[in-house]
C-alpha cells in the first residue's frame, strides 16, 4: 500500500493517515474550545460518509454537490465522494435557488451536501423542478429539526450508515480509493463570471495535485504548520492551494468558530501560513490604516515615523540591497514597537508565509504589508489554467505575480492574452454551448488575462482581456495602478476606471461609508442620509486629493479628469460584483451608462434611476442625482 | 457538528393562575385573574401600560403573593412557593430591565445562572478538583449550547456591561434558557429594539419553542409580533382579564378595542 502512486486527492488521504495517523490534520473551534482532528480521525470521517452515501444509493460516476461554509465537514464531503468515484460540483454559498436550479438541470446531482438550513432551504424550494436530486445532507441540524422531508439527513446519519457497513465490509473503502485514477474528474468549479455568466470547469486530481506541487515548490510549509485560509471552498484556487497543500504535506487546517470570532481564533493560532484573496488583505490594510488615523498621537507619530522605515525595507527587498547598520538597528526597534504589535494583534504574529491570491493585489496596499514585515506572496492561479505563477523567497516584488512554474509554459498572445501550457490545466467545460470557447488547440489554456513577461522573468497580471484588452499596454498598466491606490485609500472602498484609449479617463469612487462617516462626524460635516454625505463638496475634496497625488505620478496624457461618488457601495445582491467581490465592470458600465455618458459632457451632475433590491426580496426604484466632479478645478 | 439545544423535550405542562387578586394598600393591581396553559403554546399577554401585566408575571414567578386565588404547576400549588423553588420546578423569566451581572462576561452569567443546578457545594468548587470539575464542564457545555445557539459566541468574553442593549437582552434569554426551564416567561423581550433586532428576538423565541417544547407567555407590545406568533392572546385592562382567545378574535373584540383606544 506504500507504493501506490498517489495520483488522487483520497490516495494522498489514505498516505497520509498511514504516515501520521496521530498528527493533527485539522483543528475547528467549537463551543469555545479547539477540537483537534488527526490524520487517522478525518480519515474516519472520510470513510464512514462514502460508505454512507454508498449505502444510500450513490454510485461511481455520479455527482455530489457541495454548499456551505469553510467547515471540516465540507473536506471529507469532498474525500468521501471522490473516494466513491463521484466528481463534487462546489457551490459557492451565496448562490440563490435560481441559479442553483439552472446548475443542477444542467449537471444532475443525485445527492446533495448542504451546510444548514438557509443552505437546505435553497434545494427544498427548486428539488421538484429538477430530476434526480434523492438526498440532502446537511451538517449543521440548528432549526431543521421540524424537516420531516424523506430526502432529507443529517451528515451523522449517514457517518452512522458507513461505520455499520465497515464493520460488516472491511476494506471496500480502500478498495473504491484504489479504483481511482488521476485522470478522474475530481471536482467542477464555476468561474467567477466576472465576463459573462459562471462556467463550470472539470479539474482531475492530476491536474489539482500538479498545481499543489507547483506552489509548494516555492512556499515551504509542511505538517506541522497551522494555516489559515480565507479563500471561499468553492473557489478553484482553494483546492489547487489549499487543500492540495494540506493533502500533499500536511499543513492543518484551522477552522473558526464563526465569521464573527475569525479574528480572535486566528490570534490564538497565530498560524503560520495564511491564504488571504486579494481584496481581503486590501480591506484589512485599510482597517489598519483608519485604526491609526483614529489613535492617540504619539501611536501616530511612531507608526508615522516606523513605516517610512518599513518602506524602506520594501526598497531592500526588491533591489536585493542590504540596508546600513543604522537601518537595521532601526527596523529592529520598529518591529519591537510597532510591527509586531499590530501584526499580533490581527492573528499575523507567526505568519511565516503570507498568500495572496485571486485579482492581483494593489501595489501600495503590496508594499504596504511588506513594509509591516509579513512574507507576502502573490500566487497566480487560474480555474482553467491551474497554477501559474508565484513569488519565491528571494524574488518577491510588488506589481508582478511572481515566477512562473518550472512545469509551466506562459506565451503572450498577438492580442496580450496569456496562454498557458502545464499539467495543472483543466480538462474543458461543462457546457458545451458554441457561443463560450474553448481551450485553443494543442493544449494552450486561455486565461482570459492580460499581462506580459517583464525584465526580470516575473509575470505581470494586467486585468480582464474583455476590459481592458483594447487599450495599449502603458493605458492598461495605468488602469490598475489607479484602481488600486484609490482603493487603498482608507475612505474608498472600491473605484472603477473608465475610459477609452483616446477619451478622459474618469473615475466611478464608491466610499467607506463606514470611516467616511467617522471623518465626516470628526469635521463636524452635517448630512442626512449616506447617499446626501456621499454628494458633498468636502467627501469631493478628500478623494481628489488622492487623485490629484496619483495623477502626478502618471504621464501628462493619461491623467484622470473627471470622477464621481456614488451614492451607495456596489453591491453584490444587485449583480453588480461576483461573489468573491470582484466588480462586474461590464455590467456595472450599462447600469450606470448615463453616468458613463455624462463624464464624456460637461454636465456637472447626472440625475438617475436606479433599480434598488432589498434582501427580502422586495424592490424599489430610488431616485437621486450624482454629481460629476474636476480633478483639476480650474479646468472648464 | 450538530448544535441543537441540548435539552430534553419536557411532557404536556399542567399550569394554572386560578382567580387571582394582588393588591397593594387600596390600588387594586390584579382582580379574580384566570388563566390555564395546557399544552406546549406560545401565550401573549397583552395590554396597555398599567393593565397589571408584569404583576401577573411576577405572581407567576413569584415576586408577588396574591392575596387570594392560587396558582398550580404540574400539579403542585405555587401560591405562596419561594421564588427559588419555582426556578427550580423550571419557571424561568427574563426581565424588561434586563438583570444581568454588567461587571461578568457573558458567560460568566451564564455560568452563574446554572448555579441552581449545581449539586457540589462552594467549598468543593473553590478547591476546583475533581468532581467539581467535571461537573463544571459539564454545565459549561450547556452553556456554550446556549451561546451557540442565540449566536454570541464573539461576545463570550465581553463584560456584559459594555455591550448593546439588544445582545444584552439576548444574554438575558440566554440566562432563563440556563436553568433548564418547563415554562418561560419573557417580559417584553423585544422591547426597544429596531426592526432587524427584533427579527431576530422573535425567530431566537420561535426557535426555542422549537426545540425545546415548552409553552411561553410573552408580555408583548408590538401587536404586529403578537399576530404573528400568538397561538392565544390574553388581554390584560385595570388588573382584570377582557379577552383570552385566537389572536383574531381577540384583534376585532369590542371590549379590547374599547380599551386600547377608549371610550
Amino acid at each position: 500500500m506504500m507504493n501506490i502512486e498517489q495520483d488522487t486527492f483520497p490516495k494522498l488521504l489514505l498516505r497520509n493517515a498511514q504516515k501520521w495517523p496521530n498528527l493533527v490534520a485539522m483543528r475547528k473551534k467549537h463551543f469555545g474550545i479547539w477540537k483537534e482532528y488527526t490524520w487517522e480521525d478525518c480519515f474516519h470521517s472520510v470513510k464512514n460518509f462514502s460508505l454512507g452515501l454508498l449505502q444510500l444509493g450513490f454510485q461511481r460516476g455520479d455527482k455530489l454537490a457541495i454548499i456551505g461554509e469553510r467547515e471540516p465537514e465540507w473536506f471529507w464531503a469532498e474525500l468521501a465522494a471522490q473516494a466513491a468515484g463521484a466528481t463534487v460540483v462546489a457551490l459557492y454559498a451565496n448562490t440563490g435557488p435560481a441559479e442553483i436550479r439552472r446548475i443542477l438541470k444542467q449537471l444532475p446531482c443525485k445527492f446533495v451536501v448542504a451546510h444548514d438550513q438557509e443552505q437546505v432551504d435553497k434545494f427544498m424550494e427548486i428539488k421538484n423542478e429538477v430530476n434526480d436530486l434523492h438526498q440532502i445532507i446537511y451538517w449543521d441540524s440548528q432549526g431543521l429539526k421540524s424537516y420531516s422531508d424523506e430526502c432529507l439527513k443529517s451528515f451523522g446519519e449517514v457517518l452512522e450508515l458507513g461505520r455499520n457497513y465497515d464493520a460488516a465490509h472491511n476494506g471496500v473503502f480502500e478498495e473504491n480509493v484504489m479504483n481511482g485514477r488521476g485522470d478522474d474528474c475530481a471536482v467542477i468549479y464555476y468561474t467567477l463570471g466576472t465576463a459573462g455568466p459562471p462556467k463550470g470547469a472539470m479539474l482531475t486530481h492530476k491536474s489539482l495535485i500538479n498545481s499543489g506541487k507547483a506552489f509548494l515548490e516555492s512556499s515551504d510549509t509542511g505538517k506541522h504548520d497551522n494555516c489559515f485560509s480565507y479563500l471561499p471552498t468553492a473557489w478553484a484556487g482553494e483546492g489547487m492551494l489549499v487543500t492540495a497543500a494540506h493533502l500533499l504535506a500536511g499543513t492543518i487546517l484551522n477552522f473558526p468558530e464563526d465569521y464573527n470570532t475569525t479574528m480572535e481564533d486566528q490570534r490564538e493560532i497565530a498560524p503560520d501560513i495564511i491564504f488571504f484573496e486579494s481584496r481581503q488583505l486590501e480591506v484589512l490594510a485599510r482597517l489598519i490604516r483608519l485604526k491609526m488615523i483614529n489613535a492617540g498621537s504619539l501611536s501616530r507619530s511612531l507608526y508615522r515615523y516606523f513605516m517610512g522605515i518599513g518602506y524602506k525595507r520594501v526598497n531592500w527587498i526588491e533591489n536585493d540591497h542590504r540596508p546600513s547598520l543604522i537601518m537595521r538597528v532601526l527596523l529592529a526597534v520598529g518591529n519591537q514597537i510597532v510591527f509586531h504589535p499590530i501584526c499580533e494583534d490581527i492573528g499575523l504574529k507567526k505568519c511565516k508565509i503570507a498568500v495572496t491570491t485571486g485579482s492581483p493585489i494593489s501595489i501600495d496596499c503590496f508594499r504596504f504589508w511588506t513594509a509591516l514585515g509579513i512574507d507576502l506572496r502573490q500566487v497566480y492561479v487560474s480555474t482553467e489554467a491551474g497554477f501559474i505563477a508565484g513569488h519565491q523567497p528571494g524574488k518577491i516584488r510588488s506589481g508582478t505575480v511572481g515566477n512562473i512554474g518550472e512545469a509551466t509554459i506562459v506565451k503572450i498572445s498577438d492580442q496580450g492574452e496569456i496562454l498557458v501550457k502545464s499539467p495543472a490545466t483543466f480538462s474543458g467545460y461543462c457546457e458545451s454551448s458554441e457561443r463560450i470557447p474553448e481551450p485553443l488547440q494543442d493544449g494552450w489554456v486561455r486565461t482570459g488575462d492580460v499581462g506580459f513577461v517583464d525584465t526580470q522573468g516575473q509575470l505581470v497580471q494586467l486585468g480582464l482581456l474583455s476590459v481592458i484588452g483594447h487599450l495599449s499596454k502603458e493605458t492598461q498598466l495605468i488602469h490598475g495602478r489607479i484602481e488600486g491606490r484609490l482603493r487603498f485609500s482608507p475612505y474608498v472602498k472600491d473605484a472603477i476606471v473608465l475610459g477609452r484609449e483616446d477619451g478622459l479617463l474618469a473615475v466611478i469612487v464608491n466610499i467607506d461609508f463606514e470611516s467616511v462617516c467617522r471623518w465626516a462626524e470628526g469635521h463636524k460635516i452635517k448630512y442626512e442620509t449616506l447617499a446626501d454625505l456621499s454628494q458633498k463638496e468636502e467627501v469631493a475634496s478628500l478623494i481628489r486629493g488622492d487623485i490629484q497625488r496619483l495623477n502626478q505620478e502618471i504621464s501628462t496624457g493619461k491623467r484622470v479628469k473627471k470622477f464621481a461618488v456614488l451614492h451607495k457601495k456596489f453591491n453584490g445582491e444587485e449583480g453588480e460584483l461576483t461573489c468573491t467581490g470582484l466588480l462586474k465592470r461590464q455590467f456595472i458600465e450599462e447600469r450606470y451608462a448615463d453616468l458613463v455618458s455624462a463624464f464624456q459632457g460637461k454636465a456637472r451632475k447626472v440625475e438617475m434611476e436606479v433599480l434598488a433590491k432589498y434582501s427580502e426580496g422586495t424592490d424599489a426604484v430610488a431616485k437621486t442625482s450624482i454629481r460629476i466632479w474636476l480633478v483639476d478645478k480650474d479646468e472648464l | 457538528m450538530d448544535n441543537k439545544l441540548n435539552i430534553e423535550a419536557s411532557q404536556d405542562v399542567n399550569f394554572n393562575v386560578d382567580n387571582i387578586s394582588l393588591s397593594f394598600g387600596k390600588l387594586q393591581v390584579l382582580q379574580e385573574v384566570t388563566m390555564s396553559v395546557q399544552k406546549n403554546e406560545i401565550v401573549a399577554i397583552i395590554g396597555p401600560n398599567g393593565a397589571g401585566k408584569t404583576s401577573l408575571l411576577n405572581c407567576i414567578n413569584g415576586f408577588y403573593h396574591p392575596q387570594t386565588g392560587s396558582i398550580h404547576f404540574n400539579g403542585q400549588e405555587i401560591t405562596t412557593s419561594p421564588i427559588t423553588e419555582r426556578a427550580r420546578l423550571g419557571i424561568a423569566r427574563t426581565f424588561q430591565n434586563i438583570e444581568l451581572f454588567n461587571s461578568l462576561t457573558t458567560l460568566e452569567n451564564l455560568l452563574a445562572a446554572r448555579h441552581l443546578r449545581f449539586s457540589t457545594g462552594s467549598l468543593a468548587a473553590a478547591v476546583h478538583f475533581g468532581w467539581a470539575r467535571s461537573e463544571e464542564a459539564r454545565h459549561r457545555e450547556y452553556v456554550e449550547a446556549i451561546i451557540d445557539f442565540l449566536e454570541i459566541k464573539h461576545l463570550r468574553k465581553k463584560a456584559v456591561g459594555t455591550l448593546t442593549y439588544g445582545m444584552r437582552k439576548r444574554i438575558e434569554l440566554g440566562r432563563a434558557l440556563a436553568i433548564e426551564p418547563k415554562l418561560l416567561l419573557l417580559d417584553e423581550p423585544m422591547a426597544g429594539m429596531n426592526a432587524e433586532e427584533k427579527g431576530d428576538m422573535v425567530r431566537f423565541v420561535l426557535d426555542i419553542y422549537d426545540e425545546k417544547k415548552i409553552p411561553i407567555i410573552l408580555i408583548e407590545h408590538d401587536i404586529g409580533v403578537v399576530m404573528d406568533i400568538a397561538d392565544r392572546v390574553i388581554v390584560l385592562n385595570f388588573g382584570t382579564k377582557i379577552a383570552d382567545g385566537l389572536p383574531n378574535e381577540v384583534q376585532s373584540n369590542p371590549d379590547v378595542i374599547r380599551a386600547y383606544l377608549g371610550e
